[in-house]
């Protein structure tokens, strides 16, 4: 029976046109479109300029300058990324360096404190992308390797020297730093972004499904439900064939992507796979809880869901860039419960942020939300008789 | 033979509306059962209702003897439906529509593959295996509804006015299918707005008005019921209101009108009714043009039980 409903929900999945060209054909137009604008954009700046600092301080009375020579290592490390060419550095006051900051004059500013242990340092942004990725890259590999240095000086100290060679070892972070970007496109998060609505409108056919399921919905859901075919059961079978039709779209656009335009996205496919999985899981979960959920017409159902999904896009910073950098700053919680926001940084977390953690924890928190909005929507799909045909 | 059907005081309201009212119903096996009333009497939600899809306020329904719910799977699985509204997939194309539907009941796929085959032949399909519904004329579109039904071979049938908007020829061959199912040994609940057809194919009918059941027998018992035996209507130009009286005193009748240079004379019952009437206008001399009679119909019933005609 499984393999019936499925097979056939495949197939009436396959013949939604409507619903094809939205989730398989426009996102593959949209990543055409951003590769034609990317790869010229790309030509016209072929080297890649270095990354503009601001090092600033909040709560000390101390001139910037001196805070950062008063701790050696961090000096000579700031140094040494100034005369590689990845740094390009100002000092300022607070209030400047905000300026800076806001006028994206500067990508990002690094805020000195003095401490007993040395300089204490940490990043402050105003968006996210490919030289914020890269700054804070740096400056976790230099606070770690400190940390390490540390730990090394209190129980081996006759290593210290070993380690604190590998730590400015400049070639190391360089060599890093293309393992972690490697030369791929700057302009990989909009791609990322395409994959996460890819996914997220993966919603539309649990939607289709939904109506199909309900007697009270359609004269299909009236027929099915007048058959002794239990109602999990086709549940069940035609949810992962929405979610199928989903991951085979996401795959094509994939394949599109890297294979046809040849977009360099990284080498990490697992992930990139398994994140997609996962993505649409939920996505078609999303659409079968408004299909169960919103009462009204077909088109009042559809256009409820669209509405909140293309909102929750535009918190997630898909439509503009620094939306999600601003609810971070503001109000962090939406991020954490952003169906959108998880997703998307759920891919950016493979290659833009390259964050295993993030990744984790956006892999968990997509599976709650599958969770949660399968039982609500089970659950009143189960529902035996309807009160109105 | 068992009763397949037994309905008990059923009754179902949407909000302010009483859609049906006490409603009371017992159908045998074998029987091609008619359910006859005018829009919104309460048909398809009596459907619904018996297949336990619908949520009614008071009564009982059993099918097949025992209390129907929507968990009645094993019920269910010998039960056949064709619905007013068409219910087929527009993605799927004839063919895979039945296998589908077929499907939900029958996991054997050779079996089932057979049934297809039986089905498409039943409904005139052969030519039209891969059209999808879009592409199909009204009238064959109800034909594929009517095939999703009934392909998996059920014991019971639901039709629920199957004919709506078919062309006298299709409606022909649907009714004919109709019977051959019946004489295949299932049993079926017909509903219909149209008295022809209910009295063409159905056993016994019952006439419903307003969610409730009021009058059930075969069609003779049902014409048994009312006063009128016979109608005999005559063309007449400037009829005197004197021989309208005479008209009404002769033997048997029991209503005379005059409408449009039209005479009607309902009759109770009696024989040689027209005879008489012909005889009378020469006797008269009153010049008349087509003269003919009329058996009562299921219209007739209809309209002496509830005082309005069976359609507007
Ligand atoms: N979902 C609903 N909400 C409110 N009223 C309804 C609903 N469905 C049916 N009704 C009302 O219940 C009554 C019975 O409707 P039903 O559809 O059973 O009639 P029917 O005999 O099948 O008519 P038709 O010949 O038009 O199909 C009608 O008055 C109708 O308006
Ligand atoms: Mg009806």
């Amino acid at each position: 029976m499984f393999w019936h409903l499925y097979k056939y929900r495949l197939k009436v999945l396959f013949n939604e046109k409507m619903l094809f060209f939205w989730t398989g054909i426009f996102p593959i137009i949209l990543g055409t479109l951003f590769y034609m604008v990317f790869s010229d954009i790309t030509e016209k700046s072929e080297n890649v300029s270095s990354i503009n600092v601001v090092i600033s301080t909040e709560n000390s009375d101390a001139i910037v300058e001196e805070i950062v020579k008063s701790d050696n290592s961090f000096a000579s490390f700031i140094d040494s990324m100034i005369s590689e060419g990845y740094f390009d550095v100002d000092y300022a006051d607070y209030a400047t360096a905000k300026e800076m900051l806001a006028d994206e004059k500067s990508d990002g500013m690094l805020l000195v404190e003095p401490t007993e242990k040395g300089v204490a340092s940490s990043l402050v942004f105003s968006k996210s992308g490919m030289n914020q990725t890269i700054l804070k890259y740096i400056i976790n590999t230099y606070n770690q390797g400190m940390m390490v240095a540390e730990d090394t000086a209190m129980n081996a100290p006759d290593r210290l020297e070993a380690v604190l060679a590998e730590i400015y070892n400049n070639e190391n972070i360089n060599k890093n730093i293309s393992v972690t970007v490697g030369d791929m496109d700057p302009y990989n998060q909009y791609y990322f972004a395409l994959f996460a609505m890819t996914c997220m409108f993966g919603a539309s056919f649990g939607m289709v499904n939904t109506a199909h399921s309900q007697a009270d919905q359609s004269s299909v859901g009236m027929r099915r439900a007048a058959s002794p075919t239990k109602k999990m059961a086709m549940v069940i079978s035609e949810y992962f064939a929405a979610v199928t039709i989903t991951e085979i779209l996401f795959v094509v656009l994939l394949v599109y992507l890297t294979a046809v335009l040849g977009i360099n996205l990284g080498n990490k496919y697992g992930l990139i796979l398994f994140a997609s999985v996962m993505a649409s899981l939920l996505g078609v979960a999303i659409g079968y809880f408004f299909g169960v959920v919103v009462k009204g017409k077909q088109a009042f159902k559809d256009g409820v869901m669209m509405a909140t999904i293309l909102f929750l896009n535009f918190l997630a910073g898909l439509m503009m860039g620094n939306m999600k950098y601003i609810i971070e700053k503001s109000c962090p919680i939406v991020n954490r419960i952003n169906p959108a926001a998880i997703i998307s940084d759920c891919f950016y977390s493979i290659c833009v942020y390259n964050d295993m953690n993030l990744y984790t924890r956006c892999i968990v928190s997509m599976g709650i939300w599958t969770v949660i909005l399968a039982v609500c929507s089970i659950s009143i799909l189960r529902r035996e008789k309807y009160a109105n045909l | 033979m068992g009763k397949v059907i037994e309905i008990d005081g059923l009754v179902k309201r949407y909000k302010e509306l009483v859609a049906l009212d006490h409603f009371n119903l017992e159908i045998e096996e074998g029987e091609i059962f008619g359910l006859l009333g005018p829009n919104g009497s309460g048909k398809s939600t009596t459907i619904s209702c018996i297949l336990g899809l619908l949520k009614y306020d008071k009564g009982e329904v059993k099918v097949f003897g025992k209390p129907m719910e929507a968990s009645s799977y094993e019920s269910k699985k010998d039960i056949g439906v064709v619905l007013q509204n068409v219910a087929v997939f527009d993605e799927l194309n004839v063919e895979e529509n039945i296998d589908y539907f077929c499907g939900l009941y029958i996991t054997d796929k050779k079996l089932r593959k057979q049934y297809v085959d039986e089905a498409i032949e039943f409904a005139g399909l052969e030519e039209f295996r891969k059209f999808v519904p879009k592409k199909l004329s009204g009238g064959l579109l109800r034909r594929l509804n009517i095939a999703c039904g009934i392909a998996h071979k059920p014991k019971l049938i639901f039709m629920d006015e199957p004919t709506v908007a078919v062309d006298p020829q299709s409606r022909n061959k649907i009714l004919e299918g109709i019977v051959e199912l019946n004489k295949k040994g299932a049993t079926i609940i017909y509903t219909s707005h149209y008295m022809e057809e209910v009295e063409q194919i159905c056993s016994r009918i019952a006439i419903m008005d307003q969610g409730k059941n009021l009058a059930i027998g075969t069609k003779e018992q049902l014409k048994d019921m009312i006063k009128t035996g016979e109608t005999i209507q005559a063309e007449i130009l400037n009829l005197s209101d004197d021989i309208m009286e005479e008209v009404k005193s002769l033997p048997h009748v029991y209503k005379v009108e005059y409408i449009d240079n039209h005479l009607k004379v309902h009759y109770t019952k009696g024989q040689r009714n027209l005879v008489r009437l012909i005889d009378f206008f020469k006797n008269k001399d009153v010049q008349f043009g087509r003269v003919y009679s009329e058996l009562p119909t299921l219209n007739d019933v209809f309209l002496e039980i509830t005082g309005k005609e069976l359609r507007d």
